[in-house]
Formats: C-alpha cells, sequence, structure tokens
C-alpha cells in the first residue's frame, strides 16, 4: 500500500515536472483563417483602388501619376504579403492589433479601415500603405521597451495613414519634378533636397498626430520621446554583456586572453544628430527634441506604460526576440544570433532554444570560416561595438580548423543534452567538413590532444614545483636547512646525463606549459599554446566518443567521395547519353511551392498586370505537365487559396525562408545544410514526400543589339536587306526558366535547371520545357 | 480495318498512359507544309530578233527570272529523346520551267538568223525524305529551333502534253510564229539526295505547331545532264542551237533543287 502511495506521488511529480519544463520555442506561425487581401488578385485590387481615384476631384496629370503609384504599389504590397513574410492569426499579430484598438477605441470607423501585420524581419522598422495596411517588424517589438513604445510607433503609422502622406508625398514628386522641368538652374540634388525635406515634415506631421492619439488613449506621453532612443540604439544588440567565450559552458576550456580585444569600439552616443538634409526622415535628435518640447507643453495626465498589461508585453517580447534570434540565423547573421543568444542564456540559464541556437551559429560560423567567406556573414568587427565587437574579433582570430573542433565539441554537448535529431545531424556534418576540409583524422585528433593534455599536466607540475620551491625557500628561511645531496640526486644527474637537444626539448616543453599558465594570468601575447588550446574542449568525457564518431564518418566520408567521384565520372562518361536521354530521379510526388512568372519590357517597363495573369496561367501548366508525366504533385500558391488553407500558407512561408537560406549558401559556393531544415523535415510527413519544388519564368522584351549596324551593312549586300529591316524592327526576347528541386529532409539539392532561350515565354516553349523537367524527375532508371 | 483501327487506337492509349519524351508526352507528330522555292532561272533576251555573226557568236544571258515554284509536303516525326526526332517527309510540286531556245531562220556567208523565244515546260515532281531533327539547347524535342539532316529521291516527270508554248513571237520578217514545243517522250529526272536544312517548330497550342524550315538539297544522280553544261564552252560552236533546250533545261533543273522554304502546321498526337 505504501509502496503504491509512493509510486503514485513520484509519478505525479515526474508529471508535474515534465508539464513545467518550459516548452522549447518554435518559430512564428499564421494561425486562424487567411486573410482575403492575401488571396484576392493584385489586378483587382488596383482596379478598385483606380476606380475610387476617378471620382476624385484631382486634375488629370495628378490622377496619372496617382494611378501609375497604386499600380506599382499593390504589386509590390501585395508580393510582400504573399511571400510568408507576413504573420497573422498569432499571437504577436494579435497583440499589435489589441494596441491598435486601444488607440483607436474612439475612431471605430478608420479602426475597421486599418489591417495590422506583424513582418518577420530583424529590422527595426514599422510603415503604413494607402491601401490602409500598417506592419511592424519582429525587430522592433523584440527591441521596444514597453507597450506605450510600441504604441506610439503604431499611432505615428496610422497618421500617415489618415492623412495620406504617401499620396501627398506622390503629388509633391510631381510639382517638383514640374518645377525643375521648368528651371533649368534646378539640378538633380535640388530636387532630392526638396522631396526629402517635404517628406521630414510629414514624418513631424505623423510624430504630432500620433503623440496626440498617444496620451489619448492614456498612455505615457514620455513613450514618445523615449522611441527614439529605441530608434536611435536598435542597431545594438539586446543588451551589452562581456562576451569572453563562456558560452561554451566548458570548465576545461580557456580562450587565451590575446584573442579578445583590450580595448572596444564605444558605443556612438550621439549618433541620433545625423545631417537628414537627403534623408526621407528628420535626424532622431529633432524629432527627439521637438516630441520633448510637446511633452512639456502637453504632458497628459497618465503615466501608463502598460495598458494590456506588463506581463502580456514581456511574454509576447520574450517571443519576438527569439524570433530574432531565429531570423539571424536564417539570414546568415550567425555572430548576432550567437551574441543575442548568450546575452538572453545570461538571464535563462536553461533553454533549449537559445543553447541550439549558439550551436546552430556555431555550425554556420565553421563552416562559412571554412571556406573563406566569413566576412560575408554579419557587420564584421570594424562596424560591431562594444563587446560584440569582441564576439566577432573572436571569431575572426581563431584558425578555421578550432572553430571547426569548438563547434563540433558543443554540438555534441547540446546533442547530448537535449537529443535533438538535427543537431546530430549538423554535428555529423560538422565532423564530415573537418574530414573533408580540415584533414580531421582519429590519428591527428588523439596527437593534438596529446598534446594538450601534456601541456595541460606539465603546467600543472611547474606550478607544483614552484609552489614545493616556494614552500623551501620559506623554511629555509625559517632556518631549517634541507640536506645537500637531496638537491644533488634530482637536479645534477639531469644535467649531466641530457644532450643539447633534450635540453631544447625540455625548454620548449616549459615554454609550452608556461604559456598556458599565462594564458590564465591574462597575457596578450601569441603563444604556441594557441594552436592546440581548442583541444582542452574534449578533455575528459568527450575524448573517447568524439574518436569513434571521426572513425564511423570517416568511412561515410570516403564511401560518399567515392560515390561523388563515380557520379561526376558517370555523367562526363555518358554526357551525350545524358543530354539525350535527360536525368532518371524516380520520384512519385513533388511539392511545387510558390510559382514565378514574370514579365518585362525593355521598352514600357515592368509589365505587372500581364505577369499575374500570366502566373495564373502557368499555375494550371505545371498541374497539367505533372498530370501528363503521371506526377503526383501539389500547387502551393497563395492566389489559389482559400480561407482554410492555413497549414499551405505557414509551409509557403517556411519554405522561403528555407530556399532563401539555401540559395544565399550557394551564391557563397558553400555545401551547408539550411537551418530551417529543422522544422522543414517535418513537412515530408506532411505532404508523403520529401522533394520540394521551385519553379519558374521570367521573359522578357528587348531591343537587338546591333540591328541597325547589320541594316547599314546590309546596304552593300541589298537583297539582304528586307531580312535585315525585319530584324531590326524585330525586339529580342529572351526566356529563362529555372526549376530547383531540394530535399528538404536533409536539406541537400537534388537537382537544379537553368535555361534561357531565345524566344517569348509563350506556353507552348514553358510546356515543352516543363513536361520534360518534370519527365526526368518522374522517370525511373532502367535497370 | 476495324481491327487495325482498335489497335492503332489501342497503341496510341497505351503510348500515352506512361511518362514518355515527347511534347506533353506526344511522341508523334504530323505536319502539313507549303513549299515554294525561289528559283534563279537565267536566260537570253526574250522577244528579240537577234542577227548573230558568226564570227563573234556571243548571246548574252542578261534577263533572269525569279520563280517561285509551290508545292505541298506531308510529314510524320516520330520524337526518339529530348533532342531527337526521326521525320519522313513526302512531297510533290508542280513545276514550271523556262527554257530558252532560238529558231533558226536562215542565214547569210557572215550570219546567222536567230528568233529567240521563251517557254514554259511543266513538269511534276515527288520527292520523299528521311532522316533526324536535331534540337538545339534550350530546346526539348519536338518543339523549337533544330537542324535536320535527310536522305531522299525525288522524280521530276515532263509529259509531252504538258509542254505548251509560251507565246507568239513575231520574227523579224513580220511572220507570226506559233511554235508548239515538244520534248519527245517526255523527260524522267530522278535523283537521290541529301539534305540539310534549318527550322523552327513553334507551338501555338498544346496540339497544333506552326513550321518554318529551311533546306539544302544536294543531288547525287543524273549528274550527266549537269555535266553537259560546260560553261566556258558553252556558248561556242560545238552546242548548235538545236542542244540549247536540254542544256538550259538541265542548268535549271539543278538550281532548282539546291534551296527551298516551307511553312506549315501540324498536329502533335
Amino acid at each position: 500500500m505504501k509502496f503504491a502511495f509512493y509510486s503514485v506521488v513520484f509519478f505525479l511529480l515526474v508529471a508535474l515536472n515534465v508539464s513545467a519544463q518550459t516548452p522549447c520555442y518554435t518559430p512564428l506561425k499564421c494561425q486562424g483563417e487567411i486573410p482575403e487581401e492575401f488571396r484576392t488578385l493584385t489586378a483587382a485590387k488596383v482596379q478598385k483602388a483606380q476606380a475610387k481615384e476617378r471620382k476624385s476631384d484631382r486634375t488629370y496629370t495628378e490622377k496619372k501619376r496617382i494611378n501609375e503609384f497604386l499600380l506599382r504599389n499593390n504589386y509590390v504590397i501585395d508580393e510582400l504579403l504573399n511571400s510568408g513574410k507576413i504573420l497573422f492569426g498569432d499571437s504577436l499579430t494579435s497583440y499589435v492589433n489589441d494596441i491598435a484598438s486601444v488607440l483607436l477605441k474612439d475612431d471605430e470607423s478608420l479602426r475597421d479601415a486599418l489591417r495590422f501585420y506583424v513582418v518577420k524581419s530583424n529590422e527595426v522598422n514599422a510603415f503604413a500603405t494607402n491601401q490602409g495596411i500598417i506592419f511592424i517588424t519582429v525587430g522592433m517589438i523584440a527591441q521596444v521597451e514597453n507597450e506605450a513604445q510600441l504604441a506610439f510607433v503604431l499611432a505615428h503609422e496610422i497618421a500617415h495613414y489618415e492623412k495620406e502622406h504617401s499620396i501627398a508625398s506622390i503629388l509633391e514628386s510631381e510639382k517638383i519634378y514640374n518645377r525643375d522641368r521648368n528651371d533649368k538652374y534646378n539640378g538633380y540634388e535640388d530636387r532630392i533636397r526638396l522631396l526629402s525635406s517635404f517628406s521630414k515634415e510629414l514624418e513631424l506631421d505623423a510624430d504630432s498626430i500620433g503623440y496626440e492619439r498617444l496620451i489619448k488613449s492614456g498612455y505615457n506621453p514620455m513613450a514618445a520621446s523615449t522611441t527614439m532612443d529605441v530608434l536611435q540604439f536598435a542597431f545594438l544588440p539586446f543588451d551589452d554583456v562581456e562576451f569572453t567565450g563562456s558560452f561554451m559552458e566548458l570548465d576545461s576550456l580557456r580562450f587565451p586572453n590575446h584573442l579578445f580585444l583590450d580595448s572596444l569600439a564605444p558605443i556612438p552616443l550621439n549618433s541620433d544628430d545625423f545631417d537628414d538634409s537627403e534623408s526621407t526622415h528628420p535626424n532622431i535628435s529633432r524629432r527627439r527634441d521637438v516630441l520633448d518640447m510637446r511633452i512639456e507643453k502637453n504632458g497628459g495626465s497618465t503615466n501608463k506604460y502598460f495598458i494590456l498589461g506588463k506581463t502580456r508585453f514581456e511574454g509576447l517580447q520574450h517571443s519576438a526576440r527569439r524570433e530574432m534570434i531565429h531570423l539571424d540565423l536564417v539570414e546568415q547573421q550567425y555572430v548576432d544570433a550567437l551574441y543575442n543568444s548568450f546575452v538572453l542564456i545570461t538571464k535563462d540559464k536553461e533553454d533549449q532554444f537559445l543553447e541550439e541556437s549558439i550551436a546552430k551559429a556555431l555550425y554556420g560560423i565553421s563552416k562559412y570560416k571554412n571556406g573563406n567567406d566569413f566576412r560575408d556573414i554579419g557587420v564584421g568587427s570594424d562596424d560591431a561595438f562594444s563587446h560584440l565587437q569582441n564576439c566577432y574579433v573572436i571569431f575572426e582570430n581563431l584558425e578555421k580548423e578550432q572553430v571547426n573542433l569548438l563547434a563540433i565539441r558543443y554540438l555534441i554537448e547540446v546533442e547530448n543534452k537535449y537529443h535533438s535529431p538535427f543537431i546530430t545531424m549538423l554535428a555529423n556534418d560538422l565532423i564530415k567538413e573537418g574530414i573533408k576540409r580540415n584533414d580531421l583524422t582519429q590519428e591527428s585528433f588523439e596527437a593534438g590532444l596529446k598534446k594538450c593534455e601534456e601541456a595541460v599536466q606539465l603546467s600543472k607540475d611547474l606550478k607544483l614545483k614552484e609552489e614545493e620551491e616556494k614552500l623551501k625557500a620559506a623554511e629555509e628561511k625559517n632556518g631549517e636547512k634541507k640536506p645537500a645531496e637531496t638537491q644533488d640526486t634530482v637536479v645534477k644527474p639531469l644535467e649531466e646525463e641530457t644532450s643539447k637537444y633534450d635540453k631544447l626539448r625540455k625548454e620548449k616543453k616549459k615554454a609550452l606549459a608556461v604559456a598556458v599558465d599565462d594564458n590564465t594570468k591574462g597575457s596578450s601575447e601569441s603563444t604556441p599554446w594557441d594552436n592546440i588550446f581548442h583541444f582542452q574542449a574534449f578533455a575528459g568525457e568527450g575524448k573517447q566518443a568524439m574518436s569513434i564518431r571521426i572513425d564511423s564518418l570517416k568511412q561515410v566520408v570516403e564511401n560518399q567521395n567515392k560515390a561523388d567521384e563515380e557520379w561526376v565520372n558517370e555523367v562526363r562518361k555518358r554526357k551525350k547519353f545524358y543530354q539525350r536521354q535527360g536525368y532518371s530521379l524516380g520520384i512519385d510526388k513533388v511539392v511545387f511551392v510558390d510559382p514565378f512568372f514574370f514579365k518585362a519590357d525593355e521598352r514600357s517597363g515592368l509589365k505587372l498586370e500581364d505577369s499575374e495573369k500570366e502566373l495564373m496561367e502557368f499555375k494550371g501548366q505545371i498541374e497539367d505537365c505533372a498530370d501528363a508525366c503521371n506526377l503526383e504533385h501539389e500547387v502551393i500558391f497563395p492566389k489559389a487559396m482559400s480561407a482554410d488553407d492555413m497549414e499551405k500558407y505557414n509551409t509557403m512561408a517556411m519554405m522561403n525562408d528555407w530556399v532563401g537560406e539555401k540559395l544565399s549558401h550557394e551564391s557563397n559556393d558553400l555545401d551547408i545544410i539550411p537551418l530551417e531544415t529543422e522544422y522543414t523535415a517535418a513537412l515530408s510527413d506532411t505532404y508523403g514526400t520529401d522533394y520540394f519544388c521551385y519553379t519558374g519564368v521570367f521573359t522578357a522584351k528587348m531591343r537587338r543589339p546591333g540591328a541597325w549596324g547589320t541594316v547599314i551593312g546590309c546596304i552593300i549586300l541589298y537583297p539582304l536587306l528586307p531580312l535585315a529591316l525585319v530584324r531590326a524592327f524585330t525586339p529580342l526576347r529572351q526566356t529563362y526558366y529555372y526549376f530547383l528541386l531540394y530535399n528538404v529532409k536533409n536539406g541537400q539539392t537534388k537537382w537544379t535547371l537553368e535555361t534561357t532561350m531565345n524566344r517569348s515565354g509563350d506556353n507552348g516553349y514553358v510546356n515543352s520545357l516543363m513536361y520534360d523537367t518534370m519527365h526526368q524527375v518522374k522517370k525511373e532508371e532502367k535497370k | 480495318m476495324k481491327q487495325i483501327f482498335a489497335i492503332t487506337i489501342a497503341a496510341f492509349a497505351s503510348l500515352s498512359a506512361y511518362s514518355q519524351v515527347g511534347y506533353l508526352g506526344k511522341k508523334f507528330n504530323v505536319g502539313y507544309n507549303y513549299e515554294f522555292t525561289p528559283w534563279l532561272s537565267l536566260t537570253t533576251r526574250v522577244n528579240e530578233y537577234s542577227t548573230l555573226t558568226k564570227s563573234s557568236y556571243e548571246p548574252s544571258y542578261s534577263e533572269k527570272f525569279m520563280v517561285f515554284m509551290k508545292g505541298h509536303n506531308f510529314n510524320l516525326g516520330y520524337t526518339t529523346n529530348r533532342k531527337l526526332e526521326l521525320f519522313f517527309n513526302y512531297g510533290f510540286r508542280n513545276m514550271t520551267y523556262y527554257a530558252q531556245t532560238f529558231t533558226y531562220e536562215g542565214e547569210s556567208d557572215e550570219s546567222w538568223v536567230f528568233v529567240p523565244k521563251k517557254y514554259e515546260i511543266r513538269g511534276k515532281e515527288t520527292s520523299w525524305d528521311f532522316g533526324f531533327r536535331r534540337y538545339f539547347k534550350g530546346y526539348v524535342a519536338p518543339v523549337g529551333v533544330y537542324q535536320q539532316f535527310a536522305f531522299g529521291q525525288s522524280t521530276g516527270r515532263f509529259d509531252d502534253a504538258e509542254s505548251t508554248v509560251k507565246g507568239d513571237i513575231t520574227s523579224n520578217y513580220g511572220t507570226e510564229l506559233d511554235l508548239s514545243i515538244k520534248l519527245k517522250d517526255g523527260l524522267e529526272v530522278s535523283s537521290f539526295r541529301l539534305s540539310y536544312g534549318l527550322g523552327i517548330k513553334r507551338p501555338l497550342s498544346n496540339l497544333i505547331y506552326f513550321c518554318f524550315e529551311s533546306n539544302l538539297h544536294l543531288s547525287l544522280t543524273k549528274l550527266d545532264y549537269i555535266k553537259k553544261v560546260d560553261w566556258e564552252n558553252y556558248y561556242q560552236s560545238e552546242f548548235g542551237p538545236e542542244n540549247y533546250d536540254e542544256a538550259l533545261l538541265n542548268l535549271n533543273f539543278a538550281s532548282y533543287r539546291m534551296f527551298d522554304v516551307k511553312l506549315g502546321l501540324g498536329i502533335m498526337i
């Protein structure tokens, strides 16, 4: 009975403990129904907006300019809405909408006209469109100090919409242009200055109206002024915490001091007073001064920084900051992601997301370091300030082999702690990278480790000896003499028997041991110890496991290399065969994500309306071609989604991030597993396939270069003149077609195909290419 | 017949039942091409009375005719892989050749008197070609830009009945000439030929394509006809006026076979 009671209590405790654990953060996703404006065709939106404009009292020229603006603006905004970067129905967006409701509680019609969305971007920004959409970035939510600051930002953007500032800018630019055209002394610079001046007036106007709305809503007016601090220092990490390398959380590991900078670049405190003569916004100092004057004059009667509640704000900012780290990782800002994770982890000690983020950042840093592309990630140490600068400096100073091994060690540590299969995948990939590019072998690893252990041991012995000598000296001082023969037996025979080389070897070892010791004392000079210090990370438990892992992955790498070589030889040998027959990938199902079709004309510019129309047809073509070659398929296309297709929308958003990351690595010629693979891998179960595809067409009509030269040439060969004239009057048409097929489970590119033809992007040619591509995807290799 | 029809349907159905090369999996295409052949015919002045001095006999070749010969072609293509298409082409065309001759009117001690005249010889030609089309980079058979190689045979038949007089020619003596030129027993010219061409097939829909192509032909047989045209000695006395018909006919026939242009439509099955 007693046993049963304790068992029940034990299980209850375990269950409570499990449920009490903070769940690992997962990236933000949209929820609920897809809003109609995401699904409506842009052409319909443009038509509606232009019809409204036709009823206005503006002049013909003004209407013309506004209609052009409406056309371009609607397409740009729709591109953003359908990019997957916009969040709706999630906790952050709901919060932003709730703040907007507080701000507009007395103006229901305006509230109904406005829609608020959060943009998945780590920039600190917000903007309003003339359609009544207000966007605010995750970066902004992550960086503000309180709800009132966020409210001021929204109030400022609401003012832009309410006062139709975007239309006013267009009309003003038209006026300036006409004025400029009539005055030959007015140059381009003057025009920019005039436009900039007008834009700044609008910004100050929006600040003023926003401020009024803020205090009317009951928020602390000081928030308006302090928001300017947020804007000024938004480029900095979440906090400025000393970076020591303790993020590795390995007791045995000590980074040599000279890897860090002694004097760090100070944070520019007066960066708010920049020259704004050609800027669209007034400088922050000026905005702050104007707001401070208003606060002094009419400060309101409330001092609420939170109306919806501090706890809610903190909880959501917690999410926003994690989302920002996630975005930094996706956008290859690995050092920033690592530093921000390090800052947050100093507060939340046990946080799986943060530790895994550090592991992922280290993976990315190591990969870019190995590819000698480290300079391509983040701002770099020259443009970083304060302790973030040290974070950049350490990775700049470390050798690529060292970063590789340190990253492996940390990944294994996190893997052992949280058992995430994705982290295991990254760790294995880094070990393979070490084997392939840094000559990492079991022998080299063990030799390095042995050297490091010997140096550490020797350092310890030296310390012990020093202490003994000190003790002896103290004893001698106290009059207790040691027997003379002891010294002879220890020192003399050694000095007599050792050769010159032995002595030098000993000196070398001693120097190394001294370096180990000096490192902890704060020496700023580089020593031989710097080359092996990183092996400390594997001292103790990690040693054996790492050794075994290197050995097993070496075989995998060898097999992979062999397979790659065979494939290259096969393709080289049977080049003509593949040209004729194509490849046989034997894939049964493919998910096509966000197809692309774009038309341009060199003479008349972008063909936005045509492009959308063609895109709709292109989606149909994909389905027809896939059907024709019996390829099971799904097309994820925002304009063809219903309100309930939320899962598809989230898939598209996730895949767009994934492919963006992938293409960015490929542009650096690096073979890196995109970090989004952790989340996209699950899609293979949802859709029943590992293969996701991005395909699209870009078709352009342009002037034929050198055509008139041919006409002139043909005056001599006059029978050919008609042909030359036809050629001169016929524009050159070019069509670019791409088909990118990815395996979302392992993050690898399965197949890429890009082709350009000097023809228009007529359905027929595209159908022909697309069918051929899908046929190769579907076709199974004959055995 | 019914059985053949059923088998054909079943064959097409089974071919389209699984993934295969071709336009949307369609391997076969049949097409019709309208052919027109620019033909440069060389001849001497027409409708002009000539008195040729025996010692300086040199008729000039100053008049040129650019004539488009018209014909019809039917072709069947079969896509074997992404870059290659085999084809069979059958064509027939009506031909009109312009021949030049002189009518001997008499002679004095110093000169011959001829009346030059131009007349048509009409004939019919049938041809077949078998070859392959190789599609250029960026295109997949059977649509896009291609080059083609083929071999085939053409047979031209000129019947007696179809050779008619072009027109009446008035001689120097004011005599109305109403000549009726006839080829004795007709003439059949058969030649084996090799062709090289460039073309484009542009899909107009998933079923129909538009085709434009041009070919160069090299006729390998009946060389003896052409041999008779000896440019250096052509105008010399060893070719008497009585041989001119044949000589010019052969010359033009050779040039006719060198180049053609085709425009057409086809369907993909």
